[in-house]
């Protein structure tokens, strides 16, 4: 079977994921704003019994762009093997495509161009001639809408006939007259761009680039006039209700409530699909105690596995929800107008509009947020965006806010109409990005750039949510929780139910001998599994490490929880599962039952004071608590020095925050 | 020098529709030529920040949001 690869090329905001989704049967992330493609994806299809692979790059605005993500695109359009390029452009603003078409085009690589969105240019009466375009750039031109498929077979039938322009869109003097400041060997633009992008000196480049930009400016002006017809030139084509959005007072109003919804929603539509599925588990661990016969493999099954699957399960309605407000926000182009709204309070502290992106990003997974700080072109407010973008709480911090949260607040208490568990939660994803912001502005003054920068935020138009995106996103963020995280936990909660079930053979033989012959009684049955804990693999390790944590007000079993939860936070809620599973009196109540009812075994006082609860959520809040951010830091960074510090800013900062809450609460 | 009638972008208020005169960093004017903006080229002011730090302009049907210290390179002339 024949076998072809084909690039992916656009600017950002083209619709080029959706099209390569569209293409692909896959569903990569979209959304409308700028900078969603951060890596390269790749997916295949095949068409006339012909293999096809397609790589889906970051969007570029140029060749000459030298943003992270936009040269990581163009390296590899300019050195990888491929058959050839679907150049995607925004048929809505193709005028400011043009640049990209031409510099693509005299690259002499087979091409062929779509022309998306074209039902938005349509709506905004920008007209083209089809057959003109063609014959002026001499390849081939493919009208679409890649978000209902229109336009997607005739692409397919004509990617089999992709050809390379033969016509020339540079000033063919344009190396010879700089020959002074480039080798005389680059003889040709592909050429002249690898030698641009080998550079690190680019400021006496300058100068050629401005002048192949003023020569292409002519050509673009030549094809709008033979090829395109608009109504007008400038036209303002943003709802009236975008004034309200983005004004200096209304603007930051419908951002906080917004935000405020969000959480409240968060809690209040997710509450009850929660509950079904706790409901759901603990009778599946009821009949399962039912059945299964008293054997160590029962025990595991019901202690360690169960507990681990219902600590990763329940907590998935609030993360869909949450999910969705924001693919809504994302989808919409709302979320590029909140860049505007804070890029100048963001400035002030170090970073830019472009930071708000991945740190609400962040809100998800620090993981790929990490990875989209790519889009941020000046160093200086990248490293700050990585450094404290950490602080945001991503969803691994969910589950445990609220059960923290549910712990303090048991009742759906109301203040001002609102749930009382939102506001918390609210409270604390501010109280992330008020220490993110804290920390932004330190690193700002600390760290010294002299580089020349450029930044800029494309707003894109604003379109209505497509429903089918917003599931995409839903589920992949679903997807990642129950695969990424889900494994963790449940591997964690198997590893965790051994180690604190089993002990030293001494102390086994002389907990045996103490209990022995007695087990027929409840009571003395729970006493035993009560000190086979305390005395198991892990209490030994937990009361060695009990010292360090006092003073925060924990004990052993929490400290058990934050050592396990450093793979990921939300083992916290899985190992507290598994901890309380081992020695409950009864094994059917719920988790949150069963650590509100918690007590220490020496004083018989409850573990999980008011106290204790407020300093576990400031120590979650705030701590490094995630093995895999480091090592994207680190990867990122490309310094073990910063990953460092960023772990002992965090983590120190986590620890004496909580000391003081939990201090001044319980004095 | 500045002639009378031609302005700085930075100091444009929201409405107003401009026609770009020259760009005058030339590290400033390459980046912004790759996104669109270039002398000769219509804008429309459309939005500015609560401090005046950050200006978004339209131009071929496209949004941007520019910082000042970049607006304050872009002369231009009323239309």
């Amino acid at each position: 079977m024949q076998s072809s690869k084909f690039l992916l090329v656009g600017s950002p905001n083209s619709g080029k994921t959706t099209l390569f989704n569209a293409l692909t049967g896959l569903h990569q992330k979209t959304a409308n704003y700028p900078g969603v493609t951060v890596e390269k994806f790749y997916g295949e299809f095949h068409f006339q019994n012909k293999h096809i692979q397609l790589i889906d790059l970051p969007g570029i605005y140029s060749l000459y762009s030298t943003a992270e993500d936009e040269k990581l695109a163009i390296q590899e359009i300019l050195n990888s093997a491929y058959d050839g390029i679907i150049l995607v452009v925004n048929a809505h603003q193709f005028e400011k495509n043009l640049l990209l078409i031409l510099q693509i085009l005299e690259l002499k690589k087979p091409t062929i161009i779509v022309l998306n969105m074209i039902d938005e240019a349509q709506k905004n009466n920008i007209q083209f001639d089809i057959s003109a375009l063609k014959n002026l750039l001499n390849v081939e031109i493919v009208a679409t809408n890649a978000r209902t498929k229109q336009g997607i077979q005739d692409l397919l039938e004509k990617l089999s006939s992709i050809k390379e322009s033969t016509s020339s869109f540079y000033d063919l003097n344009l190396l010879k007259n700089y020959h002074h400041l480039i080798p005389e060997s680059i003889n040709n633009y592909e050429n002249w761009l690898k030698y641009y992008h080998s550079e690190s000196n680019l400021e006496e480049l300058q100068v050629i680039v401005d002048a192949d930009l003023n020569y292409k400016k002519n050509i673009q002006q030549y094809i709008l006039n033979k090829c395109v017809s608009k109504s007008n030139v400038v036209k303002n084509n943003f709802k009236s209700f975008d004034k309200y959005l983005t004004h200096k007072f209304y603007g930051f109003v419908f951002l906080l409530i917004t935000l405020l919804i969000t959480f409240q929603l968060v809690f209040f539509i997710a509450e009850y699909p929660m509950e079904w599925l706790e409901w759901i588990m603990n009778n599946v661990t009821i009949y399962l105690k039912s059945i299964l016969p008293d054997s160590e493999w029962a025990n595991l099954i019901v202690d360690g596995i169960l507990p681990g699957i219902t600590g990763v399960l329940i907590f998935i309605p609030q993360i869909a929800v949450l999910f969705l407000v924001i693919g809504i926000l994302e989808e919409s182009g709302y979320m590029a107008r909140i860049s505007f709204l804070l890029d100048s309070i963001f400035n002030k502290f170090g970073l830019s509009g472009k930071s708000l992106i991945p740190l609400v990003s962040g809100v998800a997974c620090a993981v790929p947020s990490i990875l989209s700080t790519r889009t941020i072109t000046n160093p200086k407010e990248k490293l700050i965006t990585i450094l404290v973008l950490p602080f945001m709480s991503c969803s691994a911090r969910l589950p445990v806010y609220t059960l923290l949260i549910s712990l303090i607040f048991p009742e759906n208490d109301t203040f001002l109409f609102f749930n009382i568990k939102g506001l918390v939660l609210f409270a604390l994803y501010l109280f992330g990005l008020l220490m993110a912001l804290i920390y932004a502005w330190i690193f700002h003054k600390m760290i010294h750039q002299n580089k020349k920068t450029f930044f800029f935020i494309e707003l894109p138009s604003y379109k209505l949510p497509h429903w089918k995106n917003l599931m995409i996103i839903v589920w992949n963020k679903v997807k990642i929780f129950i695969t990424d995280a889900g494994k963790i936990i449940v591997a964690i909660s198997i590893i965790l139910w051994y180690l604190s079930t089993h002990t030293f053979s001494s102390i086994q033989n002389n907990l045996n001998n103490k209990y022995s012959e007695r087990f027929d009684n409840d009571s003395i049955n729970i006493a035993y599994k009560r000190e086979l804990l305390e005395n198991s693999y892990i209490g030994l390790v937990g009361k060695k490490i009990e010292p360090i944590i006092a003073p925060l007000g924990y004990d052993w079993k929490i400290g058990i929880s934050l050592l396990t939860s450093f793979a990921a936070r939300e083992v916290f809620v899985g190992t507290m599962a598994t901890l309380y599973s081992s020695a409950s009196e009864d094994d059917i109540i719920s988790l949150r039952e069963k650590i509100a009812t918690a007590k220490h075994s020496d004083t018989n006082t409850p573990v999980f004071t008011t106290a204790t609860n407020v300093s576990l959520l400031i120590y979650y809040a705030l701590a490094m608590q995630c093995i895999s951010t480091m090592v994207v830091v680190y990867r990122e960074l490309k310094s073990l020095k910063w990953m460092i510090i960023q772990f002992l800013i965090m983590t120190g900062t986590a620890y004496l925050l909580s000391f003081l809450a939990y201090t001044l609460i319980s004095s | 020098m500045i002639s009378e009638k031609i302005l700085l972008l930075s100091h444009l208020k929201e409405g107003q529709k401009v026609k770009i005169v020259d760009i005058k960093d030339l590290y400033i004017k390459n980046h912004l030529g790759q996104i669109g903006i270039y002398p000769e080229k219509e804008i429309l002011v459309s939005k500015i920040s609560w401090d005046g730090a950050t200006i978004a302009i339209i131009t071929d049907n496209t949004e941007i949001a520019i910082r000042k210290d970049i607006a304050n390179n872009i002369e231009v002339q009323p239309v």
